[in-house]
Formats: C-alpha cells, sequence, structure tokens
C-alpha cells in the first residue's frame, strides 16, 4: 500500500519531468523541487519517531509541516510550469525574473512552515508579503494593480503588526519564542484572554474571513497568473497553519467568544458562496470560493475538537491543489479570448475538450464530490462541527449546496453555449497546462488511498 | 504518451469502423460484468441464500473511525448489480443506432460506462462512505449525461437535475457526519444501535433517498431530464438513477422509524397519483415514459413505506427491464421522425416501425400487468400484498386506482403512436440497423421474461408471497377499468390541442404536475439569483467595502495620518516621535493585557 502511494505521488512528477524539456528554466526548478520533495518524505517516513523532528531550536518539523512543505513546492511546480508563457524565450522585458520571483515567494514559506519559534515564525510570515507585492506590481496587467498591492499591503501587514507586539510581549514575559517550550509551560492563567484578538485577527484576515476578505479578489484579479496560484496555493495557508500554532500555544477550548465567532464565520462563508454566484469575471468566482472555504477551516479550527484539525488541514492542502489549477485553467480561457469574463469565454467543451475535462474535474473537487481529498475533509469537519451544535448543520448543509450551485454555474457558463467568437487558437498552450492538470488530478482524485498523510 | 493521447480521441472521430469496435468492446466488457455478477450470484444463492462476501480496502487508520471501502456481495447486490450491467450492454449497442452520427461517440460511451462503474460501486458498498462515492458521482455523471447536448433547454434541465441531486448529497453528508461518531459506517455497524440519535439518521435516510428518487417535493427533475440522449433516459432515468434512492432505502432503511415510513407512504402516494394524472395529458413522448417511471418508482417506495422490501426490490428489477426496453422503443420512435417527440405530430407507427412496436406493446402490456406478463408478477405482487394488509379502505381503494391509472396513461401512448390518420409525415429513418435489432431482440426477452425468471430465483429471498386470493379478480377489474379509460380518453378527443391548450385549470393543473417544476425550478433559482444580487448589494458593496471599510477604517487611517503627518512635521522629530507612540502602545498594552 505504501508503496501505490508512492507511486501516485511519483508518477505525474515524471512525466511532468519528461515535458520540462521543453520548458525554458523550468528544468532547473524541477529538478530541485523534486528533490526537495523526495527529501521532505524522506525525512517524514524516516526521522519522525515522536511527532517532531527538531534538527535545531531553529526548526520545528510535524507531520503538518511536511504536509504544507510538499504544498509549497507543488505549487511552485505548478506555478512555474503553467506560467511557462511568460518565461519562454524569447524572453519579453516586462516577464524578466518571473521565475525567481516565485521562488522568492515560496522560499519564505517553505521556511514558515518549518519555524521553530515564534520570531522566525512572524518574520517569514510577513517577508512573504514583500515578494507578494512585487509580483503583483511588477507582473500585472492593470493599472489598478497599484491599488490592489495596497490593499494587500494594508490588510495583511496592518492587521499582523499587532501579532507582533502580542508576540514580542509574550516571549518577553515567558523568555523563549521556542514553541516547544511555550507548549510546555502553560500561559493561560498568565495573560488576559483579550490577548488572543489581535493574535486570531492577524491570521483571520490572512485566511481570509469574510470581512476581511476585501483585498483578496482584488490581489487575485490584478496578479499575474502564477501569483494568484501562490496566492490561492499557499498564502492563504499561511493564514490556517498560524492558527493551529497558535491554538496550541494558548491551550484554546471552545469558549463562548469562539462560538460566536464560529457562527458569524460560518454565515460569512455562506454570504461569499452567495457572492460567487453573481460574479462575472472568472477570477473572482474562484477567489470567492476560497474565501468560503477558508472559513470552513476557520471554523473546523475554532471549534477546538482533535479530528477538526485533521479534516482543516486537509481541507487546506486540497483547496491549495485544486484552487491554483483553477487559476490556471482561467488563464488559459485569458489566453485564447483575452477576457476572464464567463460572458465571453463560452463552448471550451467544443474546442478544446481536454481542457473542459479538467474544469470539470476540478470544479467538481472544489464542491467535494467523493473520492476528492475535498469530500473527506469536509465531511470530517461536518462531524465535528456539528458537535459543537446541531444548529450549524443548516448553514453548513446550505454553503454545501451553494458550492454546488456557483461551481455548476461556472463550469456550464464556460463549458457550453455557442462558441464565442472572441476565441482564438493559441499555439502551444496545451501541453504545460494538462501536464499540470494531470498532476493535481491524480493527487486529488487519488490521494485518498494514501489518506493517513493528508489527515494530520 | 502524447501521441498515444492524441490518436486515442482522433482516431475515434474519423472512422467508423473504429466505432463499431468500440461499442462491441465496451458491450462484452459490461456482458462479462453481467456474467461474472450473475454467476457469482447463481453460486452464492446455491450455496447459503443468507450469505455474503465482503471485500475491505482500508484507507486509513490515523483517526478511529474506519475509514474503508468495503464491497459487499450478496444476493441483493449481485442480482442488481447484474440487472445493471446487463441493460447497460444493450444500451451501448443500441446507441451506436442512436448515436451513430455523433463525432463524439467514444466520449459518450465513457460517460456512460462511468456512470455504471458508480451505479455498481453505490450497489456494492454497505458503508455509507464508500455509497457516497457511488451516490455523488451518479448526480454528477447524470449532469454530464443531461447537458451532452449542450443546448439551453437541456442546460436548464440539467440545472435542475444536479441541484437536485446536491439536496440529497447534502443530507447523505449530514448523515456521514452524524456516522462519524459511532466511528462505524456501515448499514449492518453500530448506527443500529444510534439511540437516541437515530430519528436525525433516518430523517438524512429518508430525506436523501427521496431527492434521487424524485418523490414529491423533488419530482421536478425526472421530467427535465428527458432532455438527455435517449439510451441515457433508457439507463439512467428509468433503471438506474430514480432506483437508487429505493435500493437506499433497501439497505438503510432499518434506520426510519414508523412515523417517517407513514410520511413515505404519504409522499409516495401523492408522487404516484401527480406523475400517472400528468402522465394521461402529457404530450410529449418521453416525458410520458418518464412519469411512468416516477409513478412506478413511487409504487416500490410505497411497497418500502409498507415494509415489504422483497417485493419492491422485485419490482425494482422487473420494472428496469420493461422500461428500458420502453425507452429503446420510444427513442427509435423519435430518431425516425427525425427528433420529434410531440405524439400530437406522431402516428402510423405500427406501419413504419413494426418490430419497435412490437416491443413497445409488449413493454406497455407489462408495464399494465396484463396477466403472465412481468407486471402481473411484480407489480400486482404490491397491489395485492397492499389489498391484505390491514391497511385501510382509503389505501385499498388508492391501490386499485394505480392500477387503472398505469393501464390508462400507458396505453393512451401506445395508442396515440398507432393511431392511423396521419398528421404529418414524418419518417426520416428506418429501424434496418442491426444495432437496433440486436439491442431490442437482447432486452425485450429480458423484460419478457425477466418478471417470471426473478420470481423463480429470488423467492427464497423475498420469502413467503401468498398465492392468488380474491384481490387478483378485483385487480383485473380494475385493469380493464383503465382499458375503459383510454377508450374514453380518445372518445372525448382529450388528447387534442384544443383540449389541452384551453382546458379548465383543473386539467392544466394536473397536466403540469401541481406546477411544480415550473415552483421548483424557475421560481427557487430566480429567488435564490435575486437574493445574492441584494447580498452583493446590501452586505458586500454597501456594509462591507463602503461602510466598514471605506468610510470606517480607511477615514479613520487617513484621518490619523494626516493627523501624525502634521505633529510630526510640526512638534517632533521622527524618531522621537516613533519612540513616544510604541512606548505609549507598549504602556498601553501593559495596562490591558497583564
Amino acid at each position: 500500500m505504501w508503496f501505490l502511494k508512492m507511486w501516485f505521488l511519483i508518477t505525474p512528477f515524471l512525466l511532468l519531468s519528461y515535458y520540462s524539456v521543453y520548458f525554458s528554466s523550468m528544468g532547473f526548478f524541477w529538478g530541485l523541487c523534486c528533490s526537495f520533495i523526495f527529501f521532505i518524505l524522506l525525512i517524514k517516513s524516516s526521522v519522525v519517531c515522536f511527532f517532531f523532528y527538531v534538527p535545531n531550536s531553529w526548526v520545528l518539523m510535524d507531520d503538518l509541516s511536511f504536509l504544507m512543505e510538499v504544498l509549497v513546492f507543488l505549487v511552485f511546480v505548478l506555478s512555474v510550469a503553467c506560467s511557462v508563457k511568460d518565461l519562454s524565450f524569447p524572453l519579453k522585458e516586462t516577464s524578466k525574473g518571473l521565475d525567481s520571483g516565485l521562488a522568492f515567494i515560496s522560499l519564505p514559506c517553505i521556511m514558515f512552515f518549518c519555524a521553530g519559534g515564534w520570531m522566525p515564525f512572524y518574520f517569514f510570515f510577513e517577508f512573504s508579503l514583500i515578494p507578494t507585492l512585487w509580483m503583483i506590481l511588477k507582473w500585472g496587467y492593470q493599472p489598478e494593480r497599484l491599488q490592489a498591492g495596497m490593499f494587500l499591503l494594508m490588510y495583511t501587514a496592518g492587521a499582523s503588526l499587532p501579532l507582533l507586539m502580542c508576540l514580542l510581549f509574550i516571549s518577553t514575559v515567558v523568555g523563549s519564542d521556542s514553541f516547544i517550550l511555550m507548549a510546555l509551560t502553560d500561559m493561560s492563567h498568565w495573560f488576559s484572554r483579550w490577548l488572543l484578538v489581535p493574535v486570531l485577527l492577524a491570521f483571520f484576515v490572512k485566511l481570509p474571513i469574510y470581512g476581511f476578505h476585501v483585498w483578496l479578489p482584488k490581489a487575485h484579479v490584478e496578479a499575474p497568473l502564477a501569483g494568484s496560484m501562490v496566492l490561492a496555493g499557499v498564502l492563504l495557508k499561511l493564514g490556517g497553519f498560524g492558527l493551529i500554532r497558535v491554538f496550541s500555544l494558548f491551550k484554546m477550548t471552545l469558549s463562548e467568544e469562539a462560538l460566536l465567532m464560529c457562527s458569524m464565520i460560518i454565515w460569512g462563508g455562506l454570504l461569499s458562496s452567495l457572492v460567487s454566484a453573481t460574479q462575472h469575471d472568472i477570477k473572482s468566482i474562484i477567489a470567492y470560493s476560497s474565501v468560503s472555504h477558508m472559513s470552513l477551516v476557520a471554523v473546523s479550527f475554532l471549534s477546538c475538537y482533535p479530528l477538526t484539525k485533521l479534516a482543516g488541514v486537509c481541507m487546506m492542502f486540497a483547496h491549495g491543489v485544486c484552487s491554483p489549477c483553477m487559476f490556471a485553467l482561467a488563464a488559459s480561457s485569458y489566453d485564447w479570448s483575452q477576457s476572464r469574463s464567463i460572458s465571453m469565454n463560452k463552448s471550451v467543451l467544443r474546442l478544446f475538450p481536454w481542457f473542459s475535462f479538467y474544469w470539470f474535474s476540478f470544479i467538481v473537487a472544489n464542491m467535494s464530490c467523493p473520492p476528492s481529498l475535498n469530500f473527506f475533509s469536509e465531511v470530517v469537519m461536518f462531524s465535528s462541527i456539528k458537535s459543537i451544535g446541531f444548529v450549524f448543520i443548516l448553514p453548513l448543509g446550505l454553503l454545501c449546496e451553494f458550492t454546488c450551485v456557483y461551481c455548476i454555474f461556472l463550469y456550464g457558463f464556460l463549458n457550453h453555449g455557442g462558441v464565442s467568437s472572441f476565441l482564438k487558437s493559441y499555439p502551444g498552450i496545451s501541453d504545460r497546462y494538462l501536464m499540470s492538470f494531470l498532476l493535481s488530478f491524480l493527487i486529488l482524485f487519488f490521494g485518498f488511498l494514501g489518506l493517513d498523510f493528508f489527515l494530520v | 504518451m502524447k501521441v498515444g493521447l492524441y490518436r486515442f480521441w482522433e482516431a475515434d472521430s474519423k472512422c467508423m469502423k473504429s466505432k463499431d469496435l468500440w461499442v462491441l468492446g465496451m458491450f462484452s466488457l459490461m456482458f462479462g460484468f453481467f456474467s461474472l455478477f450473475f454467476f457469482l450470484f447463481l453460486s452464492l444463492s446455491w450455496f447459503d441464500w443468507g450469505s455474503c462476501i465482503v471485500i475491505s480496502v482500508n484507507v486509513s487508520s490515523i483517526s478511529m473511525m474506519d475509514l474503508s471501502f468495503p464491497f459487499l456481495l450478496d444476493w441483493i447486490s449481485l442480482s442488481f448489480g447484474a440487472t445493471v450491467c446487463f441493460i447497460s450492454s444493450w444500451v451501448i449497442m443500441y446507441s451506436r443506432f442512436y448515436m451513430g452520427d455523433e463525432p463524439f461517440l467514444l466520449r459518450f460511451l465513457m460517460l456512460v460506462v462511468l456512470f455504471v462503474l458508480s451505479m455498481n460501486l453505490l450497489i456494492f458498498s454497505p458503508s455509507i462512505l464508500s455509497l457516497m462515492v457511488g451516490w455523488d458521482g451518479l448526480g454528477v455523471v447524470s449532469f454530464l449525461l443531461v447537458v451532452y447536448y449542450s443546448n439551453s433547454e437541456s442546460y436548464s434541465a440539467g440545472m435542475i437535475t444536479v441541484f437536485s441531486n446536491r439536496i440529497g448529497d447534502v443530507f447523505f453528508i449530514i448523515l456521514i457526519a452524524f456516522c462519524c461518531s459511532f466511528l462505524d459506517f456501515n448499514f449492518f455497524g453500530s448506527m443500529v444501535y444510534a439511540g437516541e440519535m437515530a430519528w436525525v439518521l433516518g430523517v438524512c435516510v429518508l430525506l436523501g433517498s427521496i431527492t434521487k428518487s424524485a418523490q414529491l417535493p423533488f419530482c421536478a427533475w425526472l421530467p427535465a431530464a428527458m432532455a438527455a440522449p435517449t439510451p441515457v433516459s433508457t439507463l439512467v432515468h428509468s433503471s438506474t438513477l430514480v432506483t437508487a434512492g429505493v435500493y437506499v432505502i433497501i439497505r438503510f432503511g432499518g434506520l426510519m422509524s414508523e412515523s417517517m415510513k407513514i410520511g413515505l407512504l404519504l409522499l409516495s402516494i401523492i408522487t404516484f397519483f401527480l406523475a400517472s394524472l400528468s402522465g394521461v395529458y402529457e404530450v410529449d413522448l418521453k416525458k410520458v415514459v418518464a412519469l411512468s417511471t416516477l409513478s412506478q418508482v413511487s409504487m416500490m417506495m410505497l411497497a418500502l413505506s409498507l415494509g415489504f422490501n422483497g417485493l419492491a426490490f422485485y419490482h425494482l428489477l422487473v420494472h428496469a427491464f420493461f422500461k428500458a426496453l420502453m425507452f429503446m422503443c420510444v427513442g427509435s420512435v423519435i430518431a425516425c421522425s427525425g427528433g420529434v417527440q410531440d405524439v400530437r405530430f406522431l402516428s402510423g407507427f405500427w406501419k413504419k416501425l413494426p418490430l419497435s412496436m412490437a416491443w413497445y406493446c409488449i413493454s406497455v402490456g407489462c408495464l399494465c400487468g396484463l396477466p403472465f406478463m412481468s407486471g402481473f408478477f411484480s407489480k400486482d405482487l404490491i397491489v395485492e400484498k397492499v389489498l391484505g394488509s390491514p391497511s385501510g379502505f382509503v389505501l385499498f381503494l388508492l391501490c386499485l386506482l394505480s392500477v387503472a391509472l398505469t393501464v390508462w396513461y400507458s396505453t393512451r401512448s401506445l395508442s396515440l403512436l398507432l393511431k392511423s390518420q396521419e398528421m404529418m409525415f414524418l419518417s426520416v429513418a428506418s429501424e434496418s440497423s442491426k444495432f437496433l435489432i440486436v439491442a431490442l431482440f437482447g432486452l425485450g426477452l429480458g423484460g419478457f421474461y425477466g418478471g417470471f425468471f426473478f420470481q423463480n430465483l429470488l423467492m427464497e429471498g423475498m420469502g413467503y408471497v401468498e398465492p392468488s386470493s380474491p384481490m387478483k379478480v378485483i385487480i383485473l377489474f380494475f385493469l380493464f377499468f383503465g382499458f375503459f379509460l383510454t377508450w374514453n380518453t380518445f372518445e372525448g378527443k382529450l388528447w387534442n390541442s384544443k383540449k389541452i391548450f384551453l382546458g379548465s385549470a383543473i386539467i392544466r393543473l394536473r397536466m403540469n404536475m401541481f406546477f411544480l417544476p415550473p415552483l421548483s425550478g424557475n421560481y427557487v433559482g430566480y429567488k435564490f439569483m435575486l437574493y445574492s444580487c441584494l447580498v452583493v448589494k446590501v452586505i458586500e458593496n454597501f456594509w462591507i467595502n463602503k461602510i466598514l471599510w471605506e468610510k470606517g477604517f480607511g477615514m479613520a487611517a487617513r484621518f490619523g495620518g494626516s493627523k501624525v503627518r502634521k505633529y510630526s512635521a510640526f512638534m517632533l522629530s521622527d524618531i522621537s516621535f516613533s519612540v513616544c507612540v510604541i512606548s505609549l502602545v507598549i504602556v498601553f498594552m501593559y495596562m490591558m493585557f497583564f
């Protein structure tokens, strides 16, 4: 069984490597990422005996970190492969350095997920913002990207400065910033419970939950393809990862405040799925669907059951694999019609059947159809969220239904109907997209064979 | 890799011979599965009737839950699986005739095979978790099949189908969520001992099943789904998808309490009359057959709600055969008339398509329950059982009326097709295709002998069935009453356009299924989009963006920023100012948190 699981993970990488000879600058990154992923899997299978891998005081890796590292590398490979149009020879002057920009986003994320103390944790949490901003400002298409970048910076940095204050304060009092030492000390009596507000706020804005989400659709719409792939795939997960670390720090239990937050967030998720059904920009639809999925993740972490942590992490991973591919599909539509409006892009099924197939697979995965990983995470999430109150079944069920509604709307609008006159053939688009989709398709739909790897 | 992948599809669209090859290959695949399941069934029932085989694939052990994919092979699943594979093999053969000019026949066949695969997953899994894979797969693939023609009508039909099915999925996800507390998902597992949570599980099973089986509040999608190609209707909307709900209740029905069964009884009776009465007035040929399917499915639900699980299962199997046959004949009529489905334009098919019409007569006879044809064994058995049980006068009368109604709508459609006066000469194809003939004979023999055959095979599993009683005569009387109703319809020319479009309000009400399809399709969809737009306008654009961020935090930030700039310019140097601010903040936080 172990061999089977590994095979499912490795085969798509091999396929991608076969194609990487066509892509300039792909080979180097491909080799790097592949060897890193194997390295991570090797460490995971051999070193982790007592749940943690702590080589030195800077690094702490548990199962969750391993999974997230794999996600970072995966999204990196996907985004490089999908934005080869910008990277292919001869390089346009405007797209120079896109690949290194991507690497500069991924690197702090990698460091973030294996940080061993609060200070490196915070440092890399903030540091990943700068190359993202750079990515949006330099490679975005419209002049509105200045506003989008401003929003991104103001919301996330503005919300995480109080976090810095709190972290400084805590580490002054405790005398160390190490996760493990802090986990061993019981600090819940030392601090006021209001200290949680600025700490949670930073991660809620990063996730984002509804109400603090204004920056996300703007950033997605203005960012280049690679930027929004990394943003949806990795950067949103920083918030969820931070929530897990904070909850283990504060020994969170389900309090009345948390219950209030849970209900606010879940109804917010419902609202964002309604909003998603009315958007006309493909990227914006996917961005709002990220908001609703991430609010599910936030609720599941807030409900503080051990099982929900597993489900939330699984959903973060599945969403991190699924939504970059949906962004890549949206970008392929953009390549054909020079527009991302759903009324301009029609009849993909008739012209590009393989793309239609992948549209359908990822949309179905996004609405958590079994046997995709999203399904298992959502079911386990349901089971524990309903345990904090049966009332939560109503918004959860509605969310499930409305997710299906906007997903099927999106699929139907794009893939059916008469052929749009805006579509034009664009050479050299298929292979790199299709191979990256195959990679994520296999992980999403056959990942359940190795569910232990994802439910951590 | 690339070359292989692309040639694979190109070969399909270019070469006719490869189409035959694909069809025959898929046919033999399905027929092979049929034989496999059938012989497993025979050997299992030879060994011991109650024996079963469970093969379980465990996928996760990290939580304490039994996250596994078990496959249960017992007489119920094996006989149903064999039936589904048998029908689908002939349907694949038939689709070579019906979809012969389709350039993407392989894609179509792949979807059909995917559908059969999900159905078999549903049939063979006793665990609600792995059943959900098949269940959701059915909904999703049937959406793809309904929107196959990709015009606006089929698109809206697909929307209704997938959203109604999704409601059922949501109930099943809730069911799984509750089963997570029992750490086990099998219908014979620990969820049987649910205790006080049992009613939630029962409600979820009930509501989930009636969405898939198109019972009362959710019955709009089944007639709408007739926008799919006819081979799909043959397989999907007659014998597999709609019966999935019945099958789930057969498996998981033990969770339902008595009061829920009474609710199911009411729903199924109302649905039966709804479907039959609108079937009497419907002019779209495919929709007539779809409505008859709906009424037969509610017949099964009625049997289930009264506790006759074996009889319901028996009727499910037999009905699958002759209903698929009926759809095939209807499909050949549609193909012959060049896509016209309106019975008012169709006539004289006894001469145009003698073979199809012969099989259509046989399937109608099976449906009506003419003596010694399939329906006589299965449907009348349910009616007899209800008549024999202490169920009250109303149910007694309704059951007998149901027999008459079934005869009424099925013979009406038959006589409309066979009527001799020529409305319009429509005949663009003949039934000379050997694929059609083979498929008709293959499935027709199954439909004709199915009732008798399964009665002998499943007798032991169903338990003892009482032999015929005086009730049989009453049933026969009502059967002839149905024939009288049809004759009366034609005497009164109820089927002509004037009567239908200028009819009374009651007729229109019955014709449109009590206005349920427009209510649950257009109205709900319209309201949904209206409220989403309202949400966007009021909450998203106004409260969140405008008030909270732009006017609230944005103004505060701008105001604060301008003040800070002013003071830092006039009063203090930058560094000393920031030192002051930071120390102020630290003092504030110290006071607040410590």
